[in-house]
Formats: C-alpha cells, structure tokens, sequence
C-alpha cells in the first residue's frame, strides 16, 4: 500500500504510515471539531491494510502535544484496531511518547482494554527517553 | 437622546463589571473553528506570559476547547442561510465564552442557548458528574468511549466529562429562562 504523509498542523497531527515498513506515527496536535471525519480516510486505509496482515511485527508511535475529546474516541478506536490485529497472528507494539504528565495519564487511561498488542509509556523529557513497560 | 452614546455606556459598563472580577478574556457571538485557532493562541501566550504553572495552563486551554466545539455542536442560537434548512449545513453558532482569574487559578465559562427539554437532560448529566470524584468520571469516560456515541451527539459524548476531569476546583452551571422554549446555559469550570 501507498504510505500516507499527511503534515501537521495547528489543531491536526502529523500522519506518517509507511505500511510496507509496518511503522506507522501520530503526532502533534488532535483538536479539530471533527475528528471522525478527519480520521475516517486514514482508519479506512489501516483497516484494510491490517484485515490483510499475518505475521508481521507492527510498530504504531503515539506523540501526542494534546487532544480533545473527540480525539480521543477515534484514538481509542485507533488502540483496539490494533489489539485486534495483535490477536490475530502480528505482532504489535505501541509507543505513547510523553512530555507531560496529563498525557501520559491520557495514554494509561486509553490503552486500559489492550489484551494482546504490547504498550509502553515513554516519557520523553529534554529528549532522554526514559520508559515503564505494562505490557 | 443620542443612541449610540448610550451603546458606549452600556459596553463600557460592562467592561468596568468584567475588571472588576478580572475577566481578561469575554466574548459574545457567532463562534467558528477559526475563532478557536486564534484566541487558543492568545489564550496560551497570555498564560506563558504570566508563567502560569503548566499544568493550569492545559487544563484552561482544553476546558476553552471542549467548551467551544461544545457550543459549535449545540447552540440553538443558529444562524443559516434562508434556503437551507439543515441547521448543521454551514451555520454559524451563537454562543458566550469568558476566561477570568480566581484566588488560586482560573475559571473558564462558557454559555449557549439550549432548548427546554434538552435543558433537562443536560442538567441531570452534569449533576450527576458532580457528584463523583476523578476516579469515577474516569471510569464513565471509559465506559462511554466503549459505546458507539449517543445518536444525539456530534462528538463524542465525553466533552463535559473532559471538562469535569479537568476543573480540578470542580464546576457549576445555572440555566436562565428566555422564552416559552429555550433557555440560556451556562457553565463555569475552576482550575
């Protein structure tokens, strides 16, 4: 499949899928009024592309500044595509990097139901990682 | 009389009023995602500038975000085109959203226009989510993303709730009759 590239801005994230890496980022800003119908397109894609995987060792990055709550529907969505895919035969890590406590408490909150994909907090402090696996 | 001298002494009256219980930020009328853009930004540098702690600074900038795209999804004040009458197809929502500073804090208030019967149901929501602790709502926010969102909502039906976990000083809210159908709400969130 075609990567998708969509660029951030002031109240949207930066998408970067690459699918045939199977790498695949959010990060920035998520507070559009409609965040539904800002996802819908890019789900679509990773729907498709996951119904097809098998096998394969998935890495999904979070780094998110802020999000609304709207956001945080289609994210939470977004969390348990991808614990599905991870229990149909892939392997899927995620990575919600964090600067900031709220986040990383958003993160925790969200990822609560993850059964089979692995997730890990990664506090992102001045850029030295430093990371709590609860998977 | 002269009409317009009178206007300056209505606005400047309410101005003196603002001051006086440090509203720096107050604005009544149509309300647009664009709108959000640029006093967000205003709304976060005037926090910086005043070096309020980070976590204060979130929290007011995401009940301002909650509260607005609320009163974009709801307000009743609608304004549309004559030849339309879909009220979600390109109209512009009339609404209230104020920022003022509090003893330890800020209080972020918002306020719209809301039909009786919604009125209802919206005070039972909020009432019930003053009612619980952080804990609590948390668990609800979790509970309601787990469900599709209710047929009535255009978001995700967890904005008050974001609000709720946010206003660490709690929140309130009051309805004002204006006519047979509607009613003016408001809320105010304390951080």
């Amino acid at each position: 499949m075609e990567p998708i590239k969509i660029e951030g801005r002031e109240n949207s994230p930066e998408i970067d899928f690459d699918f045939s890496a199977n790498s695949f980022k959010i990060s920035g800003m998520s507070y559009m009024e409609d965040a539904a119908g800002f996802y819908e397109n890019i789900i679509e894609q990773l729907k498709t592309y996951l119904a097809g995987a098998n096998g394969e060792t998935i890495t999904f990055t979070f780094e998110m500044s802020y999000f609304n709550s709207s956001s945080s529907r289609v994210i939470f969505g977004l969390l348990g595509l991808l614990d599905r895919a991870a229990g149909s035969g892939n392997d899927v890590s995620i990575e919600w990097l964090f600067d900031d406590e709220d986040i990383g408490e958003e993160g925790e909150l969200l990822s609560d139901d993850l059964e089979n994909a692995s997730f890990k907090l990664v506090e992102t402090n001045n850029g030295t990682p430093s990371s709590s696996d609860n998977s | 009389m002269d009409k317009s001298l009178d206007t300056i002494d209505a606005i400047h009256a309410v101005q003196q009023e603002l001051a006086e219980h440090e509203i720096f930020f107050f604005y009544s009328g149509f309300i647009t995602e664009e709108l959000l853009l640029s006093v967000g930004n205003a709304i976060k540098k005037k926090l910086e500038l005043v070096q309020a702690d980070r976590k204060t600074s979130r929290a007011v900038f995401a009940i301002f975000v909650e509260e607005v795209q609320n009163i974009i999804r709801y307000s009743k004040s609608v304004l549309q085109s004559p030849e339309n009458s879909n009220e979600d197809a390109d109209s512009l929502r009339h609404g209230f959203l104020s920022i003022g500073r509090r003893e330890k804090g800020y209080i972020v208030c918002c306020g719209n226009l809301v039909l009786n019967e919604d009125a209802e149901r919206l005070g039972v929501h909020l009432e019930n989510l003053q009612k619980m602790d952080i804990a609590a709502i948390k668990q609800i926010y979790k509970e309601t993303l787990r469900n599709p969102p209710p047929e009535n909502s255009k978001g995700a039906g967890v904005g008050f709730m974001d609000i709720a976990r946010r206003a660490n000083g709690g929140f309130d809210f009051r309805f004002k009759d204006v006519d047979d159908a509607h009613k003016f709400f408001y809320l105010r969130a304390y951080t």
